[in-house]
C-alpha cells in the first residue's frame, strides 16, 4: 500500500480529481499554500496499491494541463510507503 | 550622540573623543592608540544610533579627509627622517625585518588558518603575499620614545624597510601571483557576453539622449525623425546578439542569476545593520534575521537557482517532513526554509484540544539535508509559555485566573520518500 502525495495548481485540481475517480482512485483534497509566495495550491491524498502507481502518476500527468507556467513543473509527487492501512 | 543630531558638534565631538581617549590613556600609562581603536568601536556600534543619514555622512567624510591627511604626513615624514646612506648600512637589518614579517604571516595563515576552516590553497598563498604594510606600521615605529637612543633609528629604518619591500616587491607582484595561481577565471563567452551587452546598453543610452534632445527641442524634429528608426533598428539587433548568447550558453544566465541573488541578500543584509543602528529593530531580530541571510549566502546558490528555473536533473528527494507550526511562527518557519532552499507547502491546520489555529508545513528534503532543515526550524519556532483564561466555574468568584500551559515550538514528523517525481510538461 502507498500514499501518494502530490502538490497541483489550483486551476488543475478539478480535472485532476474526476480523472482519478473515473479511474477508480480515492482521493482526499487538501486546500494548500506554497511557502514562499503564498500562492494557493492543492495537495491530494492518494491511497493505492503499490502496483497501481505508475498508473496514477499517468492520470495526474495527463489532466494537468499544459499551460502551466513556463520553468514550472506541473506537479510535485512524494510517494510514501503505508505501514498498514485500514478502511472502516 | 542621538540626542544631539547636529553634524558640527557631532563632528567635534568625534575629534574630542579620538584626542581625548589618547591623552587619558596615556596619563593613565595604558596604551593610547589602543585606547583610540577601542573609543573608534564603542563610537562607531553604539553611538551613532539615531543619528540622522546626513550627520553620519559628514563624519564619515570628516574622518576619511583627516585619514588621508594623516596617511600622507606619515610617509612625509618618513622621508624627511630617513637617511639613505644610513639605511643602505642597515641593510642586513632590513632584510631580518622583512624575514621575519613574511616568517610570522605564513605561521599565521598557512598553520592558523587551519583552525578556522578549509581555505582552497591559492587563497592561501594570496592571504601571505598579500599583507602589506603601510602607514600603520611607519607611525608605531615614530611613536617609539626617543630614550631608547640609536635603537629608534634602527627601527625606523627597519620599519621603512619593510614598508618600501611591501610596496614595491609585494604590490607590484600580487596581480601577476592571482593570474598564476587561476582564481580569476574569465572565460571566452562571458568576456563577449559582456562585450555585447555593453555595446547595447551604450546604444540605447545614445537612443535616449538623442530623444531627450529631440524633446527639449535641441534637436529638429527632420533630423530626429530621420535617424531614429535607423537608431531603433540598430537597437533590436545589439538586444538580440545579446539574447543570442544567453540562450546559447545557459550557464552566463546562471552566473548572473546567481550574482543577482547574492546582490540582493547582501542589500538585505546592509538595510537590516540600518535598521537595527537606527533602532527600529532589536539586536535579537537582527541577529535571527540576519543569520536566515548569512546562511542563503552561504548555502549552494545552485539550489536557489534551480528552484527559480527548474531546468536540468530533477532534485533527489529522500525524506518528506510534516511539521506541525504554531501559527504565529509560520512567518519565520516559510521564510527560514526558503533562505535554506527549501521549498515548502503549507496547509492550514487546528489544534485538537484548543483548537489554536496552526499550520502543516510540508517540506521535501533532498538526500543528506536533514539537518539542515530541521535546524532552520528549531531556530524559528519556539517553545513558550502561555496563559490561557481560566473559563469561569459557576458559583466560584476567581474571575480570569490565568492558567499557564506549555506550548510547543514545532512538532516534526519525518517520512521516507519512496520515490519523488516532478511531473513535466
Amino acid at each position: 500500500m502507498k500514499l501518494i502525495l502530490t502538490i497541483i495548481a489550483h486551476q488543475d485540481t478539478d480535472a485532476v480529481i474526476s480523472s482519478l475517480i473515473e479511474n477508480k482512485f480515492g482521493v482526499t483534497k487538501v486546500a494548500s499554500t506554497g511557502g514562499f509566495l503564498k500562492k494557493g495550491n492543492t495537495t491530494l491524498l492518494i491511497g493505492i496499491e503499490g502496483k497501481r502507481v505508475d498508473e496514477g502518476l499517468e492520470i495526474i500527468r495527463n489532466a494537468c494541463s499544459e499551460s502551466a507556467e513556463i520553468g514550472h513543473h506541473k506537479a510535485t509527487v512524494f510517494i510514501l510507503n503505508v505501514g498498514s492501512f485500514k478502511q472502516l | 550622540m542621538s540626542r544631539i543630531n547636529d553634524y558640527l558638534i557631532a563632528t567635534t565631538l568625534t575629534t574630542v573623543l579620538a584626542f581625548g581617549s589618547y591623552l587619558l590613556a596615556e596619563q593613565l600609562h595604558v596604551s593610547g592608540v589602543l585606547a583610540v581603536v577601542m573609543a573608534g568601536l564603542i563610537n562607531g556600534n553604539i553611538g551613532e544610533r539615531g543619528v540622522s543619514d546626513s550627520t553620519r555622512i559628514v563624519i564619515l567624510n570628516f574622518w576619511e579627509y583627516v585619514a588621508f591627511l594623516a596617511n600622507s604626513a606619515v610617509f612625509l615624514l618618513i622621508g624627511l627622517q630617513i637617511d639613505i646612506a644610513a639605511m643602505a648600512s642597515t641593510w642586513q637589518m632590513i632584510v631580518w625585518a622583512i624575514g621575519a614579517v613574511l616568517a610570522s604571516r605564513a605561521i599565521v595563515i598557512y598553520l592558523f588558518s587551519r583552525i578556522g576552516g578549509d581555505l582552497p590553497r591559492g587563497w592561501r598563498h594570496i592571504l601571505f603575499w598579500g599583507g602589506l604594510r603601510g602607514a600603520i606600521a611607519l607611525a608605531l615605529a615614530l611613536s617609539l620614545p626617543s630614550s631608547l637612543g640609536p635603537e629608534r633609528e634602527v627601527m625606523i629604518e627597519m620599519a621603512f624597510g619593510v614598508v618600501l619591500f611591501s610596496l614595491i616587491g609585494q604590490g607590484l607582484t600580487i596581480e601577476p601571483l592571482i593570474r598564476r595561481l587561476k582564481l580569476i577565471i574569465r572565460s571566452e563567452d562571458r568576456i563577449e557576453y559582456e562585450r555585447r551587452r555593453a555595446r547595447a546598453l551604450a546604444h540605447r543610452a545614445g537612443i535616449e539622449r538623442l530623444q531627450g534632445m529631440y524633446e527639449e527641442g535641441l534637436l529638429s524634429s527632420h533630423t530626429w525623425k530621420s535617424i531614429s528608426p535607423v537608431l531603433q533598428s540598430r537597437l533590436e539587433a545589439l538586444t538580440s546578439a545579446v539574447r543570442e548568447t544567453l540562450v546559447q550558453k545557459p550557464e552566463l544566465e546562471v552566473d548572473e542569476m546567481i550574482a543577482a541573488h547574492q546582490e540582493a541578500l547582501r542589500t538585505q543584509r546592509l538595510l537590516l545593520t540600518d535598521l537595527r543602528q537606527d533602532g527600529v529593530i532589536t539586536d535579537e531580530t537582527y541577529e535571527e534575521l540576519v543569520t536566515d541571510i548569512d546562511i542563503s549566502i552561504d548555502s549552494d546558490a545552485d539550489t536557489w537557482v534551480h528552484n527559480i528555473l527548474s531546468r536540468g536533473t530533477q532534485r533527489l528527494i529522500k525524506q518528506l517532513i510534516l511539521a506541525v507550526v504554531q501559527q504565529r511562527d509560520l512567518e519565520s518557519a516559510t521564510s527560514a526554509l526558503t533562505m535554506r532552499g527549501f521549498p515548502s507547502t503549507l496547509i492550514q491546520s487546528s489544534g485538537g484540544f484548543l483548537k489554536r489555529r496552526n499550520n502543516i508545513l510540508l517540506v521535501g528534503i533532498p538526500k543528506g539535508r536533514l539537518s539542515d532543515a530541521v535546524d532552520g526550524l528549531r531556530s524559528a519556532c519556539s517553545g513558550r509559555v502561555e496563559y490561557l483564561s481560566a473559563p469561569s466555574v459557576p458559583g466560584s468568584i476567581s474571575i480570569g485566573a490565568a492558567i499557564p500551559i506549555e506550548v510547543q515550538g514545532a512538532t516534526i514528523f519525518i517520512f521516507d520518500v519512496e520515490r519523488y517525481e516532478e511531473l513535466q510538461s
